[in-house]
């Protein structure tokens, strides 16, 4: 109950936030419809319709009344539902976290491990020169590079878009690199601390192998740090898809807030920040969620 | 192993194919915002809006109005008769566009509830009238002897126009049909006369489009690429780079209400100490040509003998020593641009070209709202923008005049020139033959006061894979798509 009370405080501070952006961001939403060559009093008449001529209060309470039933008003530029505008880009935004997320676990979760497990020797400094490759290199530069290798040279995959199949392939590599890298030093370092705990000992000493001592009894202990870090990254990916969705021309909600924040399209802008601090916030509940179910004590704690 | 981990991708994602399409892509920065004419204030929208949709005139290279889908008569100073052509285009779903049409695109247009960018372009007209099947009757508050080039407006039907919201399934009468539209994942149309398919996929990273050309996977690209791209597509053995004189006008403007900036012999340092060439040569790779004023060359109220700025490097220290600055009391100004890594490598060379004659430029580079509400807001000392798709001489009224003063126009600068208004207000009631001369005095003047340093016009640069018969337009118009084939079968 109480962190549901918490994630409602946090989602109304962040929608006002997004609400005063408005405000905030300097240009006129009236010069961006009607252009330069407006009459004054045409550029008198939009400002009324859009509410622009009423004090801030009535603006925000009209704002959280519309939000309330959904409505997150319309596109300067497209002259369409900023929800609807939303709704048709989630799923590719959606579907490309979804992937990189996929791709973070395959690749973080075996490395970490095996980083882990052979502490100090070669794969581990492997495991820790990927670590720092993926951590140090820029998606905005990684991008362009897995398109030269895997589809200029090799021809395996399409530069971009999202309409032959095998696109989702390098913007998902571009996109969960990074947190993958992150994962793996934090699987490895959470390892090898709870490596030296009793209880580890303990299973030892009755025999067990090292295989079914890392992964029953060592993982899910370690688990806990990784699954708090991975609920950030997750918020962390809608968000930092932005870069790469504009690279790859992916369709979804980043290139879209590019898009409306290059043509000035307040209410796009909003909607979209709005999205992405919501599901922010929401990754991070389920993160929450999930560390109680794993650890018992948190739950107790809470 | 690599490849077999990517080919379990592949398979778990579908397959990796790269067939050839059925359809030309063409890889444009951006997607085209809204397809309604009415609407549609963007580059991008309305290069593609002109392919769905008719207009009642067009205007050619020069800036003369000629018949669209209709002719028209003058009948008195306030009046134009348009009678709609009898072998115009019929809609995509069979009807025929009537005079109806263009009155409810037009009064919609007109309509405040609707908020289109061109309405303030066609305020003055009082009253539109069907007055036959084929015939609309224009009428206006004041006279307008250049009225029929301000209907470049597409016509939709009116029964799509009845709504004030943006049409969202558009039916059209333009050379081109829409098959399908996807919100930012591409535009497909479909040729009217023989069903070549042409397909807009939006790709905004210049460095990704030039790729997906090289690939094939696009065969068509214009513009918006960085000097150094064009020259290495050039090079490509399969692909072919065409290049047309363009008519976007970049300038340097200029705040004439700072103390400083509002000397003449400081903007006539600063015009001189700027090498245009150079830039040209070495930034454009001699894709642009100097300009002089905002009207191309072409244009039918262009003029044709103004003195270029032409770099002189001593005459502008000369200059500036007469205008009060020199080593010891040295000049700063700030310069103000956008983020385009391109214009921000324009913005050093300026930076260095004015350092060579003791002026010491602080440049500072926003987003394009910030930066272009600073300069409505007239918070600025020098800035550089350019003009886009300049096809008529009101332009000179809306940059110039001191009526044009933001918010109520773009006169930026904050110009203000007693004869200048006169000039154009006179020309504005006169035919265009004997407005022409008027025009031209105007540009001289504007020349002659530095409003502006003017510095080039940017080619329109084409580059295409297995295609023929495509060359860009001269405003950077998409309409050779009429007739573009496919020249490689591979495209087919």
């Amino acid at each position: 109950m109480r962190s549901l009370v918490d994630t409602l405080i946090v989602l109304f501070g962040v929608s006002t936030l997004v609400f005063l952006l408005l405000v905030l961001i300097p240009g006129d939403p009236v010069d961006v419809i009607l252009g330069e060559s407006a009459q004054a009093a045409d550029r008198a008449a939009m400002r009324s319709a859009l509410g622009l001529d009423q004090p801030l209060w009535v603006r925000w309470v009209d704002f959280y009344a519309d939000l309330m039933r959904g409505d997150l008003g319309d596109s300067l530029i497209r002259r369409e539902p900023v929800a609807e505008l939303i709704m048709e880009r989630l799923p590719a935004t959606l579907s490309l976290a979804a992937i990189a997320l996929a791709l973070v676990l395959v690749l973080a979760l075996p490395l970490g491990v095996l980083a882990a497990r052979r502490h100090g020797r070669w794969p581990d400094h492997l495991a820790q020169g990927f670590a720092l490759f993926g951590v140090s290199i820029p998606n905005f530069w990684l991008g362009p590079l897995l398109v030269l290798l895997f589809s200029v040279t090799l021809g395996w995959t399409p530069v971009s878009g999202d309409r032959e199949p095998g696109s989702l392939i390098l913007p998902a590599l571009t996109l969960g690199l990074s947190m993958a890298a992150i994962t793996t030093r934090m699987v490895r370092s959470s390892l090898l601390e709870v490596a030296s705990q009793a209880f580890l000992r303990t299973a030892r000493s009755k025999g067990l192998s090292e295989a079914a001592l890392t992964w029953r009894h060592a993982l899910p202990n370690a688990l806990l740090p990784v699954i708090t870090v991975l609920g950030l990254q997750l918020g962390s990916l809608l968000a930092g898809a932005v870069i790469t969705e504009v690279v790859f021309a992916w369709p979804g909600i980043g290139s879209l807030l590019v898009d409306a924040i290059g043509q000035r399209d307040y209410p796009v802008v909003q909607g979209v920040v709005l999205v992405i601090a919501i599901g922010y916030v929401l990754a991070n509940r389920l993160a929450d969620l999930l560390s109680g179910w794993l650890d018992p004590r948190i739950r107790i704690a809470d | 192993m690599v490849r077999w981990l990517l080919l379990g991708l592949c398979l778990l994602l579908g397959a990796c194919t790269s067939e050839s399409p059925d359809h030309i892509v063409f890889a444009v920065a951006t997607a085209p915002s809204v397809l309604d004419p009415r609407l549609a204030g963007d580059a991008a929208s309305e290069r593609v809006n002109a392919l769905l949709y008719d207009r009642l005139v067009q205007l050619d290279e020069h800036g003369t109005p000629g018949p669209g889908m209709a002719t028209w008569q003058r009948l008195n100073a306030r009046h134009y008769r348009f009678t709609l052509r009898a072998d115009r285009a019929d809609y995509w779903d069979g009807t025929r566009p009537v005079a109806a049409d263009v009155v409810a695109t037009y009064l919609s247009l007109l309509d405040k509830a609707l908020g289109s960018p061109h309405a303030g372009g066609l305020a003055h007209v009082s009253e539109i009238v069907s007055a036959a099947d084929d015939q609309i009757d224009f009428h206006l508050a004041r006279a307008d002897p250049a009225f029929p080039a301000r209907l470049t407006i597409g016509i939709v039907p009116a029964r799509l126009a009845a709504d004030r919201q943006a049409i969202r399934a558009p039916i059209g009468n333009g050379p081109f049909a829409l098959v399908e539209r996807r919100e930012n994942a591409g535009l497909l149309l479909e040729r009217r006369t023989d069903g070549q398919r042409i397909l807009f996929a939006p790709v905004a990273d210049p460095t990704m489009r030039s790729l997906k050309l090289l690939r094939g996977e696009a065969h068509l690209l214009q513009n918006d690429l960085p000097a150094e791209l064009y020259g290495y597509l050039a090079d490509q053995p399969t692909l072919e780079l065409q290049q047309v004189p363009g008519t976007t006008f970049a300038y340097i403007g200029f705040n004439l209400d700072d103390p400083v900036l509002a000397k003449h012999e400081v903007r006539a340092a600063i015009a001189y100490a700027i090498d245009r060439e150079a830039i040209i040569r070495y930034l454009f790779g001699g894709r642009a040509h100097t300009a002089e004023s905002v009207l191309p060359p072409a244009h039918w109220a262009a003029v044709g003998d103004l003195e270029p700025h032409t770099y002189d490097p001593a005459r502008a220290r000369r200059l500036l020593r007469e205008a009060g600055f020199d080593e010891h009391k040295p000049l700063e100004l700030s310069y103000k641009t956008s983020t385009d890594p391109f214009r921000l490598r324009i913005a050093y060379v300026l930076q260095s070209q004015l350092a060579q004659i003791g002026i010491r430029l602080r440049i500072a580079s926003y987003d394009w709202g910030t930066l272009f509400g600073d300069i409505r807001a007239g918070r600025f000392q020098m800035y550089s923008l350019a003009w886009v798709g300049v096809n008529t001489p009101d332009i000179l009224r809306y940059a110039f005049h001191s009526g044009s003063l933001p918010p109520d126009g773009a006169n930026r600068g904050r110009y203000r020139s007693d004869e200048v208004d006169r000039l154009i207000e006179r020309a504005e009631t006169l035919d265009a033959a004997a407005a022409a001369p008027l025009y031209a005095e105007v540009q001289r003047l504007i020349h002659r006061d530095l409003v502006y340093v003017p510095l080039w016009y940017e080619s329109n640069i084409a580059v295409s894979r297995g295609l023929a018969d495509y060359a860009p337009g001269h405003d950077g118009n998409y309409l050779a798509l009429q007739r573009v084939r496919v020249a490689d079968d591979r495209i087919r």
